[in-house]
C-alpha cells in the first residue's frame, strides 16, 4: 500500500471516530442512548438497516464467490422483499405501539418473563460469538493479502468501532452507518468503473457478459426444487422468507434499527427501502465479482490468491511440483485469453463463428482449472486440508491492479462494512444486557444516567470479549462452526415464538417456552441426520415451534383477554 | 370498572393495514427476478 492509500484509511478512521463520539451530546438518557429518542428519519434507519446486514465478508466472499462460482447467491435474498412486507403489517407496528426497547422485552408483556429471559439469552449467545467472527474474517483477510498484523487489524477494526458505539449509543450507529454506506457505495463504483477501464481494447461490457455467460456466471435463477441445493429460487424465496422475517423482525440487531425511527410509517419505510435496493445492490456486488473473473480472462491470475500458502508450498517438499503447475497454469492462462479474445471477435462479427469460438474457449476455461485444481491439491497437501481462497479474490485483486489511493478507498469500504455491523451488534448486545437482564433482574429502580452508564460499560466489555474471540476464532475451528450452526438453529426457532405471539391468541407462556425448545432440538435433529441446506431450517424450526406450541397452550387455560 | 384490554393482549393492531406501496414491493420484486432470469438467458450460450 502506498502512502496515499495509508492517508486514506485513516482519514477514514479518524473521520468515523469523531463523527461517532460527537453523538455522545445527543445520547443522554435511556431513550436517547438506546433508541435515539425516536427520532431519526427514514432513510437514516434504512440505511442503517442495510449497513448492518452487509458485513465485511459478504463485500469480499460473494465478489469472490461470483468469480469461482457466478451470481447464483443473488436468490438468498429473494425472500427479503416480501419478508418486509409482512414486517410493515405486523411487527413494526406491534413493536413500536409497545414501547419496549428489546424484541424480546415484548415476549414478556404477551407471554412471561421466562420466554423473554431465554430468547435474549439465546441472542447474547449467539451474536456474542458471532461478532467476533464479523471481525475476525476481514482481519486475517486484509492481514494476510496486506502483510498486516493480525492483532493489530483485530484492534483497529473492533475497538475503534467500539469507542464510538460506546460514547454515542444509537446514534452513532446509525450516523456512521449512512457515512460507511456512502464509502461502500462510492469505493464498488469507483472498483466498477477501472475494472472496466483495464479490460483489453475491443472488450466491452456486453463482450464480458458474452465470456462470463459462456461459463455459467451469469446463471442467476435456478428453478429446480432441490433441498440439498443451497440456493435455488425456491430455497430463496421460502427459506429465505423465513430467514429474513426472523433476521430483521426478531433479531435485535436490526429491530433495534426501525425502533429509532421518528413513528411507525418512517419504521416502515426503512424497510421498505431494502425491499427496493437489496437485491439489486447484491446484483451490483456480485457483477463486480463476474467482472474481477472477466479482466483475469485477459490478465495472468495468480494460481492461488493466497500469498501465505503459496509461500508454505514453496519452503515444503513439492516445492517443485507447485513450479511445474504454475508454469502449466501461465501456459493455459494464455491460450485461455487467445481463446477469449477470439470468442469476443467471432461475437461481434456475427459470421456464424461464435460456436465453435465459444467451445473452444469453454475448452481453454476447462484447461485452467484443471491446472489450479492440482495447485489446490498441493495447498491442501501441504497442511491446510480446507483450503479455499474464495474470500481472498477481491482484496488480493484490488492490493494487485487498483492505482494508489483507490486501494486505500476500497480497505476503508471493507473496514466500514466490517465496522457498520459491528457496532450494531455491540450496541444490540448492550441493549439486551442492561435492558433484558441488568435493569430487569438486577436493579430495576435507577436514575436514566445509571442505565446509560450501565449501557456504555456493556457496550465496552462486548466489545473487547468480541476482540479476544476474534484473535482466537482461527484457532477455535469447529467452536465457529457450532456458533454458526446454532445460529441457524436458533433463527428459524426465534421467528416461530413472534409467530405465536403475534398470530396465535390462544398461545400460552408455557407453550412459547416449550415450543422454543422444541423448534430448536427440531432443527439440530435435522441438521444432524439429513442432508437439508441451512436456508429450509428456517421454516422447520418456525412451523415446529408454532405446532408444539400451540399444542402445548391448548393444555392451559385460556388467557383473561379471550374470555372477555 | 373493567380496562379495555392493550393491543399486546388482543394481539390487535390499530394500523395493521395494508398499503399500496405493499403491491408495489411485490410487482418490483417480481419484475427484478424476470428481468434476472431474461439476463442470465440473455448471455448464456
Amino acid at each position: 500500500m502506498s502512502s496515499l492509500d495509508w492517508i486514506v484509511v485513516a482519514v477514514y478512521l479518524a473521520y468515523v471516530i469523531w463523527d461517532g463520539i460527537r453523538m455522545t451530546k445527543h445520547s443522554t438518557g435511556v431513550d436517547g442512548y438506546f433508541l435515539a429518542n425516536r427520532s431519526l428519519p427514514w432513510w437514516a434507519v434504512g440505511l442503517s438497516v442495510m449497513a448492518t446486514q452487509l458485513s465485511a465478508i459478504t463485500l469480499v466472499g460473494t465478489t469472490g464467490q461470483a468469480y469461482a462460482d457466478g451470481m447464483r447467491f443473488i436468490q438468498f435474498y429473494f425472500g427479503l422483499p416480501l419478508a418486509m412486507v409482512i414486517l410493515c403489517v405486523t411487527a413494526v407496528p406491534f413493536f413500536y405501539r409497545a414501547k419496549v426497547f428489546t424484541a424480546y422485552e415484548y415476549l414478556e408483556k404477551r407471554f412471561d418473563l421466562r420466554t423473554r429471559t431465554l430468547t435474549s439469552f439465546f441472542f447474547l449467545v449467539s451474536r456474542c460469538l458471532g461478532v467476533g467472527v464479523i471481525i475476525s474474517a476481514p482481519s486475517v483477510i486484509l492481514s494476510i493479502v496486506l502483510g498486516w498484523n493480525l492483532t493489530a487489524t483485530v484492534f483497529a477494526i473492533g475497538m475503534t468501532t467500539t469507542i464510538y458505539t460506546v460514547f454515542g449509543g444509537v446514534q452513532a450507529v446509525t450516523w456512521t452507518d449512512v457515512k460507511q454506506m456512502v464509502v461502500i457505495f462510492v469505493g464498488l463504483g469507483v472498483c466498477f468503473f477501472i475494472i472496466l477501464s483495464k479490460l483489453p481494447e475491443g472488450v466491452g461490457l456486453t463482450d464480458a457478459m458474452h465470456l462470463a455467460g459462456a461459463t455459467g456466471r451469469l446463471k442467476t435463477i435456478d428453478t429446480s426444487f432441490d433441498l440439498k441445493e443451497k440456493y435455488t429460487l425456491w430455497s430463496g424465496l421460502i427459506g429465505g422468507l423465513f430467514l429474513m422475517l426472523s433476521y430483521f423482525g426478531c433479531d435485535q440487531s436490526q429491530v433495534q434499527r426501525f425502533l429509532t425511527a421518528r413513528s411507525v410509517d418512517e419504521g416502515r419505510t426503512s424497510l421498505l427501502m431494502s425491499a427496493f435496493v437489496k437485491i439489486p445492490m447484491q446484483f451490483f456486488i456480485l457483477l463486480i465479482g463476474v467482472l474481477v473473473f472477466i479482466f483475469y480472462q485477459f490478465e495472468r491470475a495468480p494460481v492461488l490468491f493466497r500469498e501465505d500458502t503459496v509461500k508454505r508450498i514453496e519452503s515444503g517438499a513439492r516445492a517443485g511440483d507447485f513450479a511445474a503447475v504454475k508454469t502449466e497454469h501461465d501456459a493455459a492462462a494464455g491460450a485461455r485469453s487467445r481463446a477469449a479474445t477470439e470468442y469476443v471477435r467471432a461475437e461481434r462479427a456475427d459470421d456464424g463463428g461464435a460456436d465453435a469460438a465459444r467451445d473452444a474457449y469453454l475448452a481453454a476455461d476447462s484447461q485452467v482449472k484443471e491446472v489450479r485444481g492440482r495447485a489446490v491439491a498441493l495447498a491442501k497437501e501441504s497442511g491446510d486440508t480446507t483450503y479455499t481462497d474464495v474470500n481472498y479474490v477481491f482484496p488480493s485483486f484490488v492490493v494487485r491492479h487498483m492505482p494508489a489511493g483507490v486501494i486505500g478507498l476500497i480497505i476503508a469500504a471493507i473496514f466500514a462494512a466490517a465496522m457498520s455491523s459491528i457496532s450494531a451488534e455491540l450496541n444490540a448486545l448492550a441493549t439486551a444486557t442492561t435492558i433484558d437482564f441488568y435493569k430487569r433482574h438486577w436493579k430495576p429502580e435507577a436514575p436514566d444516567a445509571h442505565y446509560v452508564a450501565a449501557g456504555r460499560l456493556a457496550t465496552f466489555l462486548w466489545g473487547l470479549f468480541a476482540c479476544f474471540v476474534a484473535l482466537y476464532a482461527t484457532s477455535l475451528g469447529s467452536l465457529i462452526e457450532v456458533v454458526n450452526r446454532f445460529g441457524s438453529f436458533f433463527y428459524g426457532s426465534l421467528l416461530g415464538v413472534f409467530v405465536l405471539a403475534v398470530g396465535v391468541r390462544r398461545a400460552t407462556g408455557r407453550g412459547a417456552f416449550y415450543g422454543l425448545l422444541f423448534g430448536i432440538a427440531s432443527v439440530a435433529l435435522a441438521s444432524r441426520f439429513t442432508e437439508i441446506e441451512f436456508l429450509w431450517f428456517n421454516p422447520i424450526g418456525c412451523i415446529v415451534v408454532v405446532a408444539a406450541g400451540y399444542l402445548i397452550s391448548l393444555t392451559d387455560a385460556p388467557r383473561p383477554a379471550q374470555t372477555g | 370498572m373493567k380496562s379495555e384490554p392493550s393491543e399486546v393482549e388482543t394481539n390487535r393492531v390499530r394500523d395493521a393495514r395494508w398499503h399500496p406501496v405493499y403491491a408495489a414491493v411485490v410487482i418490483f420484486t417480481v419484475l427484478v427476478i424476470a428481468a434476472l432470469w431474461w439476463f442470465s438467458h440473455a448471455f448464456s450460450a
